[in-house]
Parts: C-alpha cells; sequence; structure tokens
C-alpha cells in the first residue's frame, strides 16, 4: 500500500514519523508486524501499541495513521507496511 | 508500579500511595513555574523547591510505608523508580546519610524547557526546582523526617546545555518544620446529580480505556502519549505551588496579586489548547474519541472526557452552545480539595487552573479549528489573543465557596 | 491635492506584482509612520513587521560601522523560502523603507520602485524628534517582539518589576523604575545587555 509519511518535531525533545495509511490496519496485519519486527503489542480497545526493540509504534484498528516513535527499524516497518494489501480482505 | 495506582471512579481521581497524580504537559508544567520564578522580591523558588520535598516526603513515606521497604539502597532503587514513572527524567548516583551528589538525565523541566524556549532564549538560572525538592525528600524520607535535608542544583542542563544536570543533597544543621501533603485531601462524599449535555461521546467508556493505558515514563523517565511530553504529578505539588505563590504576593504587594491569578489561569489556558490540541490530533484521538464524535460540540464533550480520565475529577460539559458559549462543571476539582484541606473558605473562586482550562478547550475546537488539524505552534497561540474574539472564562460557582460543586463559563468575547 | 507618504508609496508600488506590504518606519522608535498592506492575511500585523525591520536596520548600521564605516548602509535581504523582505535605509536619517513580497517577484524591479520611493518621500518626511514613546514603552515593545508569550509580557514584566501593569503601560516612569524594567525584560529575553539605551 501507498504510504503518506509526515516526520513531526515532538514536544520537548525528538521526532516521531507520522504514517498515513489507506486503510486502517487490522488487528492481525499489526500482530505480524510485531512479530515481524522481533516486538510484542497490546491493545486497549481500538488502539493498539506495538512495543520494538528501537520504540513503540501507536496504531489503531479504526483510524488510517499510525505514530512512529522510534530509534530504529524505521525503514523495515514502512517496508513491511508497504507490502499490505490496499484491501484488508485481500491480505 | 502501575500496579499501585488507585482508580477511584465515582469521583474520576487517582490516587498512587495516598496522593492524588495527575497528568499534565510541559508547557503546563513550565508556564506554572515560570510565573513563581518571576518576581525576585519573593522566594518563588524556595516555594517550588520546599512544595517539592513537602509533597515527594508524603509520597516517599507512603510508597515505604505501603509496599514494605525496609532497607535503605531498596528505598533509594525504589524513589529513583518512581521518579522515571513520574515522567521527571532518570535520577542516579550513590547515597548516603552524609548525602550525595546525583545525576539527572532527560529532565522533564531541562529538556522540556530547551524543546520550548531553548532556540530563542539562554537560560542563566538553573530549572530543575521539582527534582532539587524530590532529592532533599528522598533522603528525608531514607534517612531521617521532612525537613532533614536540603538539595541544591549545581549544573543544570537547560543553562549548559549539556546532556545533564547535577544535584547536591546534604543534612541541614537544624531540622526544617515543613509541612506535609494533605494527600487526598476534602473530597466530595459522592458525586452530585449533575446532568450532562446532549452528546454521543461516552465519557465513562473512554474514562475506563484511558485509565487502562499504562502510561509511564519510558527508558529514558518521560511519558510520551497522545502527542505530549506528560508527567504524573501529585496534584497537590501544583495544589501548594499555587497558592502559596499567591499568599507570598499577597504578603508583599497586594495589588499584585491579581496578575498571579491572571498568570496562573493562562499557564491552565496554555496546557489545555496545547495539550488538549495535541491529543485531538493525535492517533490515540482518532482511534479512541473520533468514532464517538457526530458534531462540533461532541469535540468538546470528548476534550472533558479524556480530561475527567487524567485524575482532574469530575468534569462534565452541562451545557453548550456551538460557538457561542458553554458552561462546565466539576464535582470534587483537585484545586478544590486541596485548598478546602488547607484553607478555610474563599472569599472568591479559587480554582485558577480550570479557570483558564475552561475558555481554552473552547479555543482549541472553535478559534483553533482543531477539526482541520492546524500546526500546534506559537504563532497559532499568539494570533488566538491577537485576532480577539476568543474565548473568556469565569468561575460561577464555586465549592471552595460554599457551593456544592465547582461551575466554570466560557463565553465568546 | 498634496502628496503624502501614503500616495509616493501607492505611485511606485502600482503595477509590480506579488507585493504584499511596503512601509515606512523609524528606528528611534520602531514606529510604522507610513503603510500599505496588500494582503492583510499574510501579513496580520504590519505594525509588528515595522518594528521587526527596525531592528534589522539597526544591526546592519552596527556592522557597518564596525566593518565598513565609509561606506553607506546598502539594500538588508531577509526572508523565507517563499516571501521575501528588502529593506533601505534613507541617507543620514532614523527612516527606512520596507517592501515585502513573494519570492517570484523580480528583485531587481524591487529595487527600483524603492529607489524611487527614497527619492520621492525624503522630502515629506517628519522630523525624527517627534516621537510621543518613552523608554519605558520601547523596553516594552521590544520585549513583546522578542519574548516568548507575547501576549503576557505586561503581565511577567509587571510581577518581575513589582509595578502594577497599568502603570507600566502608560509607560510614565522613575529613572529607577526604568532601570528595574530592563533588567526584567533583558531577563526575560536571557540577554545582558538590550539595544535600547537607558539613562
Amino acid at each position: 500500500m501507498e504510504l503518506h509519511l509526515l516526520r513531526r518535531r515532538e514536544c520537548g525533545k525528538g521526532w516521531a514519523w507520522d504514517v498515513d495509511l489507506p486503510r486502517s490496519l487490522t488487528l492481525t496485519e499489526l500482530a505480524d508486524l510485531a512479530r515481524t519486527c522481533g516486538g510484542t503489542y497490546r491493545v486497549f480497545h481500538t488502539l493498539v501499541w506495538v512495543e520494538l526493540p528501537g520504540g513503540r509504534i501507536v496504531a489503531s484498528t479504526v483510524a488510517p495513521r499510525m505514530t512512529l516513535r522510534l530509534r530504529q527499524q524505521h525503514d523495515a516497518i514502512l517496508a513491511y507496511l508497504q507490502s499490505l494489501p490496499v484491501a484488508a480482505d485481500s491480505a | 508500579m502501575l500496579d499501585c495506582l488507585v482508580v477511584d471512579r465515582p469521583r474520576k481521581l487517582v490516587g498512587l500511595f495516598g496522593e492524588p497524580v495527575i497528568f499534565h504537559c510541559h508547557h503546563y508544567n513550565l508556564f506554572l513555574q515560570q510565573t513563581i520564578e518571576d518576581p525576585d522580591w519573593i522566594d518563588g523558588v524556595g516555594i517550588l523547591r520546599q512544595s517539592a520535598q513537602e509533597i515527594f516526603f508524603s509520597l516517599l513515606q507512603g510508597a515505604f510505608q505501603q509496599l514494605e521497604v525496609l532497607r535503605e539502597s531498596e528505598r533509594w532503587r525504589l524513589a529513583r523508580q518512581l521518579f522515571s514513572f513520574l515522567g521527571f527524567g532518570q535520577l542516579e548516583g550513590d547515597i548516603s546519610p552524609q548525602g550525595g551528589e546525583l545525576e539527572l538525565r532527560h529532565s522533564h523541566y531541562a529538556e522540556g524547557w530547551l524543546g520550548k524556549y531553548g532556540e530563542i532564549i539562554n537560560r542563566q538560572k538553573p530549572i530543575d526546582h521539582l527534582a532539587v525538592g524530590y532529592a532533599a525528600a528522598a533522603f528525608d524520607a531514607i534517612y531521617g523526617s521532612l525537613g532533614d535535608y536540603e538539595a541544591e542544583e549545581t549544573v543544570c542542563q537547560a543553562v549548559t546545555r549539556g546532556d545533564h544536570c547535577l544535584i547536591r543533597v546534604q543534612p541541614v544543621a537544624v531540622r526544617r518544620q515543613l509541612t506535609p501533603s494533605p494527600g487526598m485531601g476534602r473530597v466530595i462524599d459522592q458525586p452530585a446529580p449533575i446532568a450532562r449535555a446532549k452528546t454521543s461521546v461516552d465519557y465513562e467508556a473512554l474514562n475506563e480505556t484511558l485509565w487502562g493505558l499504562p502510561l509511564a515514563g519510558d527508558d529514558d523517565g518521560q511519558i510520551r502519549a497522545f502527542n505530549v511530553l506528560l508527567t504524573r504529578m501529585p496534584a497537590n505539588y501544583y495544589n501548594r505551588i499555587q497558592y502559596r505563590f499567591l499568599d507570598a504576593l499577597r504578603a508583599v504587594n497586594p495589588a499584585l496579586e491579581a496578575v498571579g491569578c491572571d498568570l496562573i489561569r493562562e499557564s491552565g489556558h496554555v496546557c489545555v489548547f496545547y495539550t488538549f490540541g495535541n491529543i485531538m490530533e493525535s492517533v490515540e484521538w482518532e482511534s479512541l474519541v473520533q468514532p464517538m464524535i457526530q458534531t462540533d460540540t461532541d469535540w468538546v464533550h470528548g476534550g472533558y472526557a479524556v480530561a475527567s480520565s487524567l485524575g482532574w475529577g469530575r468534569w462534565e460539559l452541562v451545557e453548550i452552545e456551538s460557538n457561542q458559549f458553554c458552561r462546565v462543571a466539576i464535582d470534587g476539582n483537585y484545586e478544590t480539595n486541596y485548598f478546602l484541606a488547607t484553607y478555610p473558605n474563599s472569599s472568591t473562586g479559587a480554582c485558577f487552573f480550570a479557570q483558564g482550562a475552561v475558555p481554552a478547550m473552547m479555543n482549541i475546537v472553535y478559534r483553533g479549528h482543531i477539526a482541520q488539524k492546524p500546526v500546534l505552534n506559537e504563532t497559532l497561540y499568539n494570533n488566538l489573543f491577537r485576532r480577539g474574539h476568543h474565548f473568556q472564562g469565569r468561575e460561577v460557582r464555586a465549592r471552595e465557596q460554599g457551593d456544592p460543586w465547582c461551575e466554570f463559563t466560557a463565553t465568546a468575547v | 491635492m498634496a502628496r503624502t507618504l501614503e500616495s509616493v508609496l501607492q505611485q511606485h508600488v502600482a503595477g509590480l506584482p506579488g507585493v504584499l506590504a511596503v512601509l515606512i518606519g523609524r528606528t528611534t522608535d520602531d514606529q510604522t509612520i507610513a503603510e500599505i498592506n496588500y494582503d492583510p492575511e499574510a501579513v496580520a500585523d504590519i505594525h509588528s513587521l515595522g518594528a521587526y525591520a527596525s531592528d534589522l536596520v539597526r544591526t546592519n548600521v552596527r556592522f557597518c560601522q564596525l566593518f565598513d564605516a565609509q561606506a553607506m548602509a546598502d539594500y538588508i535581504l531577509a526572508g523565507s523560502g517563499r516571501i521575501r523582505l528588502l529593506v533601505k535605509a534613507f541617507p543620514k536619517s532614523p527612516y527606512f523603507v520596507l517592501m515585502m513580497t513573494k519570492v517570484t517577484t523580480e528583485l531587481k524591479l524591487v529595487i527600483e520602485r524603492l529607489k524611487a520611493i527614497l527619492l520621492d518621500a525624503q522630502p515629506l518626511l517628519p522630523d525624527p524628534t517627534d516621537t510621543t514613546k518613552s523608554t519605558a514603552q520601547l523596553l516594552l515593545d521590544y520585549a513583546r517582539r522578542y519574548a516568548p508569550d507575547p501576549n503576557f509580557v505586561l503581565l511577567r514584566l509587571s510581577l518581575k518589576t513589582g509595578l502594577h501593569p497599568e502603570k507600566l503601560a502608560k509607560g510614565h516612569l522613575s529613572a529607577n523604575e526604568v532601570r528595574l524594567l530592563y533588567r526584567g525584560v533583558a531577563e526575560l529575553l536571557g540577554v545582558e545587555r538590550l539595544p535600547i539605551t537607558v539613562d
């Protein structure tokens, strides 16, 4: 799928990446992302935290957007997201 | 540490080792501290340090007792864990009854200040008054009693622009007479029957989800959530510094007490404008709140549903006229819980944070046009005032004046 | 009809594409004495623009005095990737003319128009000593331009100086109070010296 990236200065210090997606990801996809990148995930209603060795991704199963707060692994995550199909049901 | 949090659902308060704890962002922390530091004709820095020492002593003593931590080394480890958990940074160093030199890294105040002001101002004085008070409190709670130690920041990252701060702690010759925290304060007996204005936002569902988020300091001792830099602060630190500050102004130059009140209100305004602006642009909001929103007034409701998840008490939007007016009730506001436990009734409304927060919520929604996701920067904020037509707030009912709860209005001017 | 500074500005800017604002300002009190705002959306506060330009001119004059005292101060070019500021001081005068344009506007054309304005406006400039601003007001204005949270600078300075905000705003202060204000402004900005002289 095609991604739109926005690098945003965080309050205080550091940078975050906001990733706009063509659709929200399913929990299965987020779980797979966590596993692929060597991390875990936690679910809070429709909000999902993907905990990775390099930091945290705040994602959603209903909003087509996620925020990456990572020290590393950006390329691997973006590559994973780009490899996903545009429509969730074709996954 | 998350397991130690106690959520008082009916009152929408959160306790930690007997102290009310609340979330606030670095915009609020910095503006409030700056206001108290500004007048050098009162001892503002003394108010900040001493209040921190008193409130954190109560918190740490509560933690040691509740968790039955007896050994000094374990108490120090817990004190450091708690400091990071609350989002203040990392505190390291060897300690003994004779004192110690502590290294502070990723200080919330110093890094927050550098991020907000560092490109335009050179700071010349240390900023970590809270950490100084915390360090003294930790030594008091580990080795002695409240007031046995004092601390000083000898190197500050906000001044040096280095990567750490240093705090020196030493025992005092004669114990200072300090006042511990009033704990949860005078809380409401039970929630008042306050009718919420019509909305599709489910406050209670949001409360439950947000209370369930494991928000704690990360490896750097910083809390990043909803796009903001947060602290989980003992509410009584804010309460004590704001009311003592006003007491000091009144004692020395009563004509300027109103100026102090205005600036504390502004700290509430700047807090809500930036914090809720960032929250409303975050993935968390889009995921949890946005699906409930059907009208523009629901944005304001959503803001208060989140606000009442932050430990601030029961905030209810009871009346709203789109883009014109709103009335907010706070049943058991954290400011009044402290105020009523510390002072006699007030002759005027004394919830200064809330007085600024309520108009700010309308300003971010209707003047900041937050639904369009503007860039939240100083230009947007300053233009709010420059262009006029912003919302102004008033406390119209006050528990601290004998009313059963507090109420605030925000009106477009 | 008698010529005015505004009519001079209007005459020489007419037909130039991409002009956002043009003004004549004065460095002694940061006042804007003539102005035309072609795009109030882009230039929300033209008087602030004049005051910031005034700071640029003062800085340039000091720079020239230090490094090339014999030569006359030249054009000052500033701006962003989208907008451009061109400022030129009137010779031996505290007055200057500023033009703010889009970057797409041809610089050569802007310089030609500025030259014409300098020539025609010169005889119309008022006496530079005709200023009503006190040192206290200059200090306050400077703080509002450079301190963070400009809308609350007056209140912060009130607490810093111990003086009531109404008194500060009026600007009628004793010499000692002006010194207090100077120190307060310097502290807000984290500097030791300000570019405003206090007796």
